[in-house]
């Protein structure tokens, strides 16, 4: 299973090497807007932790040719508390209660082909390779604990693009990993295996610890889409102003229930070259 | 699609917390509690109006029934209830002093921030000292330390007063003083619900890594040395040329992990079990001392540490 995924990577990453066209339609655009996010992760707290950012930024590089292709890096931090932060004394000195924070990185590589175009839209449908690391400090007083939750997957996606105007398009796009890679903390936030894996004390080779420590999920064990609806609207031959909602949704069963639904706004700066 | 989260009323609160050492709380055995009486006896005493202040009281006399200097509980504006009395009560704390122990170091020793680490030279002796504060970053000094002072007659390894850490950072750096592997400790983790829900043991063993040093060391431990300073005693503990002075340690040898409460509060347990070496526990007991020697307040208020100077008498 592991061998199919990678040669499937492999063979995505060929992919684009040759998609080589003619007339290529580059676009650079960077995102940034206010997220949402409710997340209830039972292996660190029973509460639903709510908070909403405005630290949420991102950027993508398109090329629409004979072949559709979309990389996008996406950062996002959250710190979501039961209560405003307090203060408490140990032994009479001061100390405050933080909030939790969490860090979200999303990349997400796209690949497909128009399959159905009409005067007034087009619909495209295509792989997908998406890659989700979740950095989670979880803050309890006077003590905290690292969590993490982290996906390499392989799926398909289906956009649609219809234009309003000449100068505008609504554009809905739908991402489905279906076979991921899944690393999540353990049962109980850590054990034996957790610490081993942070032994060498170094950051680079913790992470491909815990990631190696994950296992291969399909969609009954891990059930993870995003929506994006982005209105576009064209200054001129190379500028763009955007705005769109994207909605993404995590529900993981194992070790324990994680469910994780976050809605953004966000205003994207499109140049075209 | 979100599980019903505990609701905030006093009620809810104590079934929540309750519970949930019911089922990630590992060494109740260990400590010698029955958990389930401790609902019947102090579960009465909550209801729909008991106040905040009742309810921190009422939930801090139950956790401290589990003596467990790794359980706590934090509140707004409140002091941190530790469930072991000696840490909540701060019993015997004022028997180690840093600024005493300064007096024993010849002028130029080495000090990290906030005092993580201490090392020196034993004035007029062939000694060398080493203090932490904690177990984390501040063990990479340790190999500076035995290279500074390669020629000494033997060595103190002070870990009183140790706050614990990361205990991977001790076995990752005391290389230097085995030349063998050495089997310290297993542990096993809650992973269920269920009482006899773990993870399968895992061995925890130090290892040689570079040159050998073969030289007397004395390691001092106190009624605060706890966690991971525990588990890096343990650790020092199976070298045949260490010998441990002072008092026996706190006895909280499992890993600690954080809670929170729906109204805001926070509590830590412990999910782990261990056994050292010889197949025992020593949860709640602690790890005793090879020549047992406990300060003197009077004499800490004159300057003398009296452990620190048997240790140093020993090493001559």
């Amino acid at each position: 299973m592991r061998n199919s995924l990678l040669s499937t990577i492999i063979t995505l990453v060929a992919l684009t090497c040759f998609g080589q066209e003619q007339n290529k339609n580059n676009m650079l655009t960077l995102n940034f807007g206010t997220s949402y996010l409710a997340r209830q992760d039972l292996i660190f707290s029973p509460m639903i932790h709510k908070n909403i950012s405005f630290l949420n930024v991102g950027i993508d590089y398109t090329r629409e040719a004979k072949l559709y292709q979309k990389a996008s890096l996406r950062y996002g931090n959250f710190t979501p508390r039961v209560l405003t932060p307090y203060n408490f004394t140990i032994h009479g000195e001061s100390h405050t209660a933080y909030p939790h924070s969490f860090n979200f990185i999303d990349v997400n590589y796209l690949i497909g082909k128009i399959v159905k175009r009409s005067p007034k839209s087009t619909f495209t449908v295509g792989g997908l390779f998406v890659m989700d690391i979740q950095a989670m400090n979880y803050v309890y007083g006077r003590t905290s604990s690292f969590g993490y939750y982290s996906t390499l997957g392989l799926g398909v996606f289906g956009k649609h693009q219809y234009i309003i105007s000449k100068k505008s398009n609504l554009t809905t796009t739908l991402q489905l990993p279906l076979m991921v890679w899944l690393a999540r903390s353990p049962y109980l936030v850590n054990d034996d295996d957790f610490i081993e894996n942070t032994y060498s004390h170094s950051g680079f080779k913790t992470f491909m610890s815990f990631m190696g420590d994950g296992q291969l999920v399909i969609w009954s064990r891990l059930q993870t889409f995003d929506l994006d609806i982005k209105y576009t609207y064209s200054l001129n031959e190379k500028w763009n102003l955007g705005v769109a909602y994207l909605f993404e949704f995590i529900h993981a069963i194992q070790p324990r229930n994680l469910l994780s639904c976050r809605q953004s706004i966000n205003f994207s700066t499109n140049f075209r070259f | 699609m979100f599980i019903e989260p505990p609701a905030n009323n006093p009620e809810a609160i104590f079934e929540n917390l309750w519970t949930t050492f019911n089922e990630e709380y590992a060494p109740f055995e260990e400590r010698h509690v029955d958990w389930k009486a401790e609902y019947e006896t102090y579960r009465p005493m909550v209801n729909s109006t008991t106040t905040d202040a009742e309810l921190f009281s009422i939930l801090s006399e139950m956790l401290g029934k589990l003596d467990d200097g790794h359980v706590s509980l934090t509140a707004p504006g409140r002091d941190i209830f530790y469930a072991n009395k000696i840490r909540n009560e701060l019993i015997d704390d004022e028997l180690f002093s840093i600024p005493v122990v300064k007096t024993y170091l010849e002028a130029g020793y080495n000090e990290g921030k906030e005092h993580s680490y201490i090392y020196g030279k034993i004035k007029n002796e062939n000694v060398a000292y080493i203090y932490f504060d904690y177990v984390a970053e501040n063990f990479f000094q340790l190999k500076d330390f035995l290279k500074k002072y390669s020629t000494v007659n033997g060595y103190i390894i002070d870990m009183r007063h140790n706050q614990g850490g990361d205990f991977t950072y001790c076995f990752s750096e005391i290389g230097r003083l085995t030349d063998q592997s050495h089997y310290v400790f297993r542990s096993k983790t809650k992973n269920g619900k269920g009482p006899n829900d773990y993870t399968d043991w895992h061995k925890w063993y130090i290892h040689p890594k570079g040159s050998y040093i073969d030289k007397p060391i004395i390691v001092l431990i106190d009624l605060y040395t706890i966690s991971a300073g525990e588990r890096a005693v343990m650790a020092f503990n199976t070298l045949p040329n260490v010998t441990l002075m002072g008092d026996t340690t706190n006895g909280a040898h499992g890993t600690m992990i954080g809670r929170e409460l729906a109204n805001g509060w926070f509590y830590s347990l412990v999910p782990q079990k261990t056994e050292l070496s010889d197949g025992k526990s020593y949860e709640g007991i602690g790890i005793a001392p090879d020549i047992y020697s406990k300060n003197l307040l009077s004499e800490i208020n004159t300057g003398i540490d009296k452990t620190l100077q048997t240790a140093i008498d020993n090493l001559k």
